[in-house]
Formats: structure tokens, C-alpha cells, sequence
């Protein structure tokens, strides 16, 4: 039987980059199982379950992607919120950024995030990264008790 | 005198024998003797008057010589035993004549006038006092002798063989004019003698009277007891020599004990001189004293030591000699001041050695007086204080010295005492803080000081108060004007003051706070880079793809080639990003140094480059490379940035050859990549370190133009330099010195990190 697929919740607030991430997560026939939000603050609003988000069914993610600069709530700061969390800290994260800043990953690593990720200039590099995350983190990984199905 | 003398005369003319003769059946004075009274007395008189001149003495002279010739001629007439007829004529001349029988003047009366007339004479011309009182004095004692005969009733006494008898009030006058010469110049003579304010003289005065009348009384009393029959001859002798030897005995007790008395004062006086003598020999000073014509009176060791002269060549010598010549009649006026209006004067002169050298003496000046107070002249004591004055000038110009750099200072100078105040700022903080000096000095610097900062302050005074020097403290200063002021502070405590340099580096800490500003900014702008301009490079990467694919075969050669392009842009702008932060992280982020192997880390390099450069056949010379005190990564661009260039220009070459080496270099070592590549033109080595600077254009070379620049930077950061040479199609040599702190790996134990 084949396992069953994870959500994968995409935090990117620019739609080049979301649609590049989509076409690639797409060729790997991950692009129904993928939420894409525009910012932290939705991240939160989802996990917690409030605003818009109030009547999604039950579950966390399989993993979030989470971009690191994003209006209003950036981020390190959703990182920070869900890591101290303890309904939500058990919920893998992984940094898809542009920065390769030091700072960014230290901080990034000593918060608890899962994996870290720069995004590539060239594209099939980045379709091949992108890919392999989504593949990964939705069905290779077992994923937390509390994770939707 | 003249009074009894007129007296008689006037009994005689009366005839009054009450007058003339004092006592029943006596002998009378005779009239020719009361004029010699007269005259004597007039004399004396004069002599004795409170003003004396020529007059008087004029007057006293010729009544001395009528006395004088008087007695003169009655004593020649009881030589020749004639009679002149002097005294008759008087009398006659005064009297009625009816006494016809005055008799003559008794010899001893004679006597007496001749002596007491040459007495008076010499007395009036004030010549030979001595003698004048030896004949003044005989006629006292022949004259005590008649008085005494009187009163012992004893005619021997008074009449000499069958002549004329002195009468009684005539040896009464004689005693009382002889004493009255005696007395009347106390001041010369033998009188002096008795007169005088020694220790004998007083004796003598207390004692003769008493010497004089106790015989004479005993010896009465004796006769009166005697003859009364009470007592025999051999008891009154008894007697006589009792009350005699008890009485000398304790008038010798008396003289004794008073000349003990004078003689402990004397002693003590003595000893107080000579403890005086020993201070002033011992004395360093010169001690003078100075008579009241200025000369020197007396002289010390001191004096000698301070002017060069020996005692015997200064007194008896003007004081000014000892003054600086110009100064001299100055120093006399001093003198005449001091011995004028009784003050100690306290001076400071130039004074004159014996050699000419002149010295600054200080000066005290007092009056010396005798026993009765006057003023006899002056002490002068004088020290050579040459040294002192001159080392207070030394010092006062030291100090002054040290006040121009106080005063000088572009520092912010202070003496500050641990209660917390100034006590002297110099000018350069009114510069800087704006309040007055004056107002500064004396104030409490705690007042000043920013409230943020007063904790910091206070340990740093604790520490000053414990004698340890404080440095590189910073605090904030309130200026007049309300702004703060940053003080950075060096100071250092003696006992309770506080000496401190401090500076103003308000400037400085805005520079810095501006050059962190600029930092920060900087940083915030290559991390806006890093996040934001790779992004739309990925979408045109992504995009191109995206297209190609979706296109596949529909799209000519010409637009497959306009995509191709389009993409290999998107990744050369790419490395430029990632060139350009990796210069930025390279300039900004601290260094982390530790042991490097450099010669490890270049075959690391060799070993790893990719396949095709392998294929090249590059020949590899890698000669022994020092290790190093470095950073890791920066090191490891620096060495793959200069290998990769290496191999880079030496793609168009068959044999292509690089050799890494190295030398040592003044301070430090040098390291080399060297190849035999496409070289380059030594007039553009210059630009080969600039950002962006390329001396090949892209086709031939790739490449962003940052390596290069970004190995300047490293090794700049290191304390070293670079440097290239070359020439076209020569080949390249770049070179990186390293100094010797940082060459210097240290001892390897400590560095075990550094091995990899």
C-alpha cells in the first residue's frame, strides 16, 4: 500500500518564487497536497487555527516551508512562535531562503529549525532541490502523531 | 656758708659775743675768718650753681684767691711772727674800735682757708680734681679734728701750742665748706671713687659713714662715762675694744654677705655671658655687634666663615664695609634708624665678602642698650641665604616650567584631591567645558558628571583612593552649554590628590558611533543583496527554463539562442552577487586566527580541482610553505583565488606550470603563486587588485574581477600586502607577504585546532 501523503504548508511571500516552488513540488506530483500562504502571519493564523483558517480540518502539516523575509510577521519570528508552541513545536520546519547570511543560519539552527535550505540561482538546480524537499519531507519522512494526513 | 660768715660778722659789729663766739667762754670766731667764710662760701656757690659760665666761675675764682691770700698771709705772719694788721683792720673797719683785742686767726684756720681757697680755685678752673679734693679733704679732717677736740673737750685738739684757738662753729664751717667742695663735684676725683654704681663703691657709701661716726661716738660716750667717774681707764678701753671689734665684725659681715650677693650676680651674670659667647661663637651665622659710629664692635666665626675676614682685620673698621658698595650709604641710614627709633629690623641685602664676592644676606638689626637703658649701639646678625634664594628661584622656575605646560596642554590638565574636588584645572577645560576656570577649582567634579555615569566615577575614585592608577576610564562631563562632553581619563593618586590627564573625545565617539552606524548600514544593505537581488535572478533563470522546456523545438536557433543568453546573464549576475558579499564578509567579519599549514591547505586545492583541469596535465611545484597565524577561511579564498587564477591563464598553454613558493621577507614572510600563463601588461599591475578591474575580456577569461580584490583585502586585514608581477604572455607572479606576528605560528601545543 502506498503511504500516505503529507500537506505541505509553502511560506513564501513573493508568487515568482511560490510558482517556481509549485511548478517544481507539481513535477514530483506533490502540487495537491501543498498550501501556499502569503505571509508569517497566515502561518500562524493556520496553525492555530483562527481567521481564515478557523475551519480547516485537524492536523499539522508534514513540514512548513518557510521563507525568511516576509511582510508583517517575518520568518525567524514564526520559526520562534511555533518552536515555543507546545502544541506546535513538534512540526518539522525547513528554511527555504535566498540568504546564505551566517546570522541567519545560526539563529535558524539554535531556534530548532529542521532543515535549511538555499534556494539556487539556477533553476534545474533549484527544481532538483525544491523537488527532493517536497519528496522527503511529505513521504519519505514519518512525520509526527498529531501530523494531517 | 657765706650766711654764717655774715652772721659773725654782724655779732662783731654789734658786739653781740652770742653772735661771734656760739658757746660761753669759747673761743670767738674772728671777724677776719668769717670773711674768709664769706668769700668761700660765694665761691662755692658759685660753683655748685646749675648753670655755671664765665661769670660765675670768674666770680668763684677771685673769691677763691681773696681766701687764699688771706690765709696765706696770716699763716706767713705766724711764720715771721709779725703781724700785718689784717684782722685789726677789719675790725676796725667794721666795728666801733672797742674791742681792742680780737687776737689773731687760729694757724690751723690759716691752714684750712689756704687749702680749701686752692681747693675752690682748682675746682673753678676744673683742673687736677684729685688734688683739689686731697686739700679739700685735709681741711675736713683738721677741721673734724678741731670739732671732735669740742666734744671730747680736749683743748690739744683745736689749739695748736699757745696761738689762737679754732672756734667751735668755725671747725663746724671748716667741715661743713670741706664737705660741701667734697661733694660738689661727686662726679671726678676721689669722689668718684665713692660715687660710682660698682659693687665696692656702693659698699663704701653705706659703710664709711657709719666707720666714721661709730669711734666717735664710743670714744665719747667713754670719755663722758670716764669722767663722770662711773667707769675706770681700763674698763672704758675694755669696753672701747668690745663694742670696737663687735662692731667692725659685723660691719665685715655686712660687707661680706652684700659682696656675695653682688659676687653670685655677678657669676650669673658670668655664666649667662658665657653661655651667650658660646652661642654666638658656635653660631652659623655671622653675629656682629656695631658701636654707634658704626664701627664693629665685635665678631664671630660665623662672620668669619660667611665674609672671608678674620676679626682682627674688621673691628674697629666701618660696618659698611661689609655692604655691597652701592648700597652702602643706604646701610648707614639703616643703622642710624635702628640706633634712632629702637626697632628691630629684619632686611634683606646684598652683602660683600672679603674676596668681593657678593651674596643676599638676611639681616636682623637690633639696638644694644647698657644697664641704664640707653641705647649704645646695635646687633647685626647676618646669614648667607644665597643657596636658599637661589634654589627657591631654581624652583620657582621649575614650577613655572611645569605652569607653561599646564597651561599649554591641548590635554585637559587636572590636580583633583579623592574628596571629590579640583583643586587646579588648566585653561584647556574652560575650552572644552565652558565654565570659567575660577569656577571649576574648588567645585565638586561630581556635579558634572552625566548621572548614568556617577557609579563608574565613584569606583574609579575608589580605586585612586587605594593608590592605583586608573587608565582609559571614559566618563561624561556636563558643559555650560547643557551638552555632554566624553572625558577619556589617565590619572594617578599621590597620598590624597588626584594628578590626571584627561582628553575630549566627544568627536572620536561620534566617529565611532557613525563609523558603527555606517556598519550596521552596510550590513543591513548586503543582506538586503544576499535575499533580494538573487531572487529575480532565479525567476529569470527559472522562467528561461521553464520556456525552453514548454518550447522544445518550436523555437528557432537564433531564439534558443536569445534564451541561452539570457540565462547564462542571469547566472554570471549571480556569481557578481555572491563576489561582491563575499568581499563584504571578508572586510567585515572579526578574524579568527589560529595555526595554518599553508602547504597542507594548497595540496588540499590541488587534490581537489575538478576533472578537467586535471586532465590539463598541469605540472605542480609546491616548495616547503611556512605555517601560519591566520584566519582559516579568508586564508583558504586567498590561496583558492590565486591558484584559480593560476590555472585559469594557463588554460591556452600546452605545458602548463605553476609553482607555489616562498622567502623570507624583512618582518615577515613572503608567499608566491608563479605560472607560466597568458601574463599580463606591468602597466595595469595596479588595477589587477580593484574591484571590478579585469585585464582580459570575458571571452577569453570568465570571471567577476572581485578575486583579486578580494585577496588584497584578506591579506590587508592580516597586516601584510600584495603585489604581482608580469609581462604578456610571460606569465604571472602574485605575491602576499604575511608580518612576522602573524607569521609566527606560535608554539604548536597551543594550536592543536590549527592542524588539519
Amino acid at each position: 500500500m502506498m503511504r500516505e501523503i503529507g500537506t505541505l504548508l509553502l511560506a513564501e511571500d513573493n508568487p515568482k518564487d511560490a510558482e517556481l516552488t509549485l511548478m517544481a513540488l507539481e513535477k514530483h506530483n506533490l502540487a495537491n497536497k501543498v498550501l501556499w500562504v502569503h505571509d508569517g502571519e497566515a502561518v500562524l493564523d493556520y496553525m492555530c487555527r483562527r481567521g481564515e483558517f478557523a475551519d480547516r480540518p485537524n492536523g499539522n502539516p508534514a513540514v512548513i516551508l518557510l521563507d525568511l523575509k516576509m511582510a508583517k510577521v517575518d520568518g525567524m519570528e514564526v520559526l520562534r512562535a511555533i518552536r515555543s508552541d507546545p502544541s506546535l513545536r513538534t512540526t518539522p520546519v525547513v528554511i527555504l531562503t535566498s540568504s546564505r547570511e551566517e546570522r541567519d543560519l545560526v539563529e535558524s539552527y539554535s531556534l530548532g529549525v529542521n532543515a535549511y535550505v538555499v534556494k539556487p540561482v539556477k533553476f534545474d538546480e533549484f527544481f532538483e532541490a525544491v523537488g527532493q524537499l517536497g519528496v522527503f519531507w511529505a513521504i519519505t519522512n514519518e512525520p509526527p502523531p498529531d501530523t494531517a494526513r | 656758708m657765706a650766711c654764717v660768715g655774715v652772721v659773725v660778722m654782724a655779732g662783731w659789729a654789734a658786739d653781740v659775743p652770742a653772735l661771734t663766739a656760739v658757746l660761753p667762754d669759747a673761743a670767738p670766731m674772728k671777724p677776719i675768718t668769717a670773711l674768709g667764710f664769706v668769700l668761700a662760701g660765694v665761691a662755692l656757690g658759685m660753683l655748685v650753681l646749675p648753670r655755671p659760665n664765665r661769670f660765675t666761675r670768674l666770680t668763684a675764682a677771685v673769691c677763691a684767691s681773696v681766701v687764699i691770700t688771706i690765709g696765706g698771709m696770716v699763716v706767713v705772719e705766724y711764720v715771721l711772727d709779725r703781724e700785718f694788721g689784717i684782722c685789726t683792720a677789719l675790725v676796725r673797719l667794721l666795728a666801733s674800735g672797742a674791742a681792742s683785742d680780737l687776737g689773731q686767726m687760729a694757724p690751723t684756720t690759716a691752714v684750712c682757708f689756704v687749702l680749701l681757697g686752692v681747693a675752690l680755685l682748682l675746682l673753678a678752673f676744673e683742673r687736677r680734681p684729685h688734688l683739689a679734693q686731697s686739700l679739700a679733704l685735709t681741711a675736713w679732717l683738721v677741721a673734724a679734728t678741731a670739732a671732735l677736740g669740742y666734744l671730747y673737750v680736749q683743748e690739744t685738739l683745736y689749739r695748736v701750742g699757745l696761738y689762737t684757738p679754732m672756734a667751735v662753729h668755725t671747725a663746724v664751717a671748716f667741715f661743713v665748706l670741706a664737705s660741701g667742695i667734697l661733694t660738689a663735684r661727686a662726679d671726678v676725683g676721689w669722689m668718684a671713687f665713692l660715687t660710682g654704681d660698682r659693687a665696692g663703691s656702693d659698699i663704701a657709701r653705706r659703710i664709711l659713714p657709719i666707720i666714721i661716726v661709730f669711734p666717735v661716738v664710743v670714744g665719747w660716750l667713754r670719755l663722758l662715762t670716764e669722767r663722770a667717774g662711773h667707769i675706770d681707764t681700763a674698763f672704758g678701753v675694755a669696753l672701747t675694744a668690745t663694742a670696737s671689734a663687735t662692731s667692725m665684725s659685723v660691719f665685715v659681715l655686712v660687707i661680706a654677705s652684700r659682696l656675695n650677693a653682688a659676687d653670685s650676680v655677678r657669676l650669673a651674670a658670668e655664666q649667662s655671658s658665657a653661655r651667650l659667647a658660646n652661642i654666638v661663637e658656635a653660631s652659623d651665622d655671622a653675629i656682629i655687634s656695631v658701636a654707634r659710629d658704626h664701627t664693629i664692635a665685635s665678631w664671630n666665626p660665623g662672620g668669619e666663615r660667611i665674609y672671608g675676614y678674620a676679626a682682627n682685620e674688621v673691628i674697629g673698621r666701618p660696618f659698611s664695609m661689609l655692604v655691597s658698595p652701592e648700597l652702602r650709604e643706604d646701610a648707614a641710614s639703616v643703622l642710624d634708624r635702628t640706633l634712632a627709633e629702637d626697632q628691630v629690623q629684619h632686611l634683606r641685602r646684598t652683602h660683600m665678602a672679603k674676596d668681593g664676592r657678593l651674596f643676599t644676606a638676611d639681616v636682623t638689626l637690633s639696638p644694644i642698650r647698657d644697664a641704664s637703658g640707653a641705647i649704645i649701639g646695635l646687633s647685626d646678625v647676618v646669614r648667607d641665604v644665597t643657596r636658599e634664594v637661589q634654589s627657591q628661584e631654581d624652583l620657582r622656575r621649575r614650577e613655572e616650567a611645569l605652569d607653561a605646560f599646564f597651561t599649554t596642554s591641548l590635554d585637559l590638565l587636572c590636580i583633583a584631591d579623592t574628596g571629590g574636588r579640583f583643586l587646579r584645572v588648566n585653561p584647556e577645560w574652560e575650552r572644552v567645558l565652558g565654565y570659567p576656570v575660577a569656577e571649576l577649582e574648588g567645585g565638586v567634579f561630581l556635579d558634572y558628571v552625566h548621572p548614568d555615569d556617577i557609579a563608574a566615577t565613584l569606583e574609579a575614585i575608589g580605586r585612586l583612593s587605594d593608590q592605583q592608577n586608573v587608565a582609559e576610564f571614559v566618563n561624561r562631563y556636563r558643559a555650560k552649554d547643557g551638552s555632554y562632553r566624553y572625558i577619556e581619563w589617565r590619572s594617578h593618586p599621590v597620598g590624597d590628590f588626584i594628578y590626571a590627564a584627561a582628553r575630549d573625545i566627544t568627536e572620536r565617539k561620534a566617529a565611532e558611533s557613525a563609523l558603527n552606524e555606517a556598519n550596521k548600514e552596510l550590513e543591513s544593505f548586503s543582506y538586503s543583496v544576499s535575499h533580494d537581488l538573487r531572487a529575480p535572478l532565479r525567476h529569470i533563470s527559472g522562467f528561461v527554463d521553464l520556456l525552453e522546456q514548454s518550447s522544445a523545438g518550436c523555437l528557432d536557433e537564433r531564439s534558443q539562442h536569445y534564451l541561452t543568453t539570457i540565462a547564462e546573464s542571469a547566472h554570471d549576475m549571480g556569481d557578481l552577487i555572491d563576489g561582491l558579499l563575499t568581499l563584504s564578509r571578508m572586510g567585515r567579519a572579526a578574524l579568527s586566527m589560529e595555526r595554518l599549514d599553508l602547504d597542507g591547505m594548497v595540496r588540499e586545492y590541488i587534490e581537489n580541482v575538478d576533472d578537467d583541469t586535471k586532465r590539463r596535465g598541469i605540472e605542480w611545484v609546491v616548495g616547503e610553505l611556512p605555517a601560519v597565524r591566520a584566519d582559516r577561511a579568508m586564508m583558504r579564498q586567498v590561496l583558492s583565488n590565486l591558484l584559480g587564477n593560476a590555472v585559469k591563464y594557463t588554460g591556452p598553454r600546452k605545458r602548463p606550470r605553476i609553482e607555489v613558493g616562498t622567502y623570507p621577507e624583512e618582518g615577515g614572510v613572503a608567499v608566491f603563486v608563479r605560472d607560466n600563463g597568458v601574463g599580463f601588461d606591468m602597466a595595469y599591475a595596479d588595477k589587477l587588485f580593484g574591484v571590478f578591474q579585469r585585464l582580459h575580456d570575458a571571452t577569453e577569461f570568465e570571471g567577476t574581477g572581485i578575486g583579486l580584490a578580494n585577496v588584497r583585502r584578506v591579506i590587508s586585514r592580516h597586516g601584510g600586502r600584495t603585489w604581482a608581477e608580469g609581462a604578456v604572455d610571460q606569465g604571472a607572479t602574485f605575491f602576499f607577504s604575511l608580518p612576522n606576528r602573524v607569521a609566527d605560528p606560535g608554539p604548536e601545543d597551543h594550536d592543536e585546532v590549527g592542524k588539519s
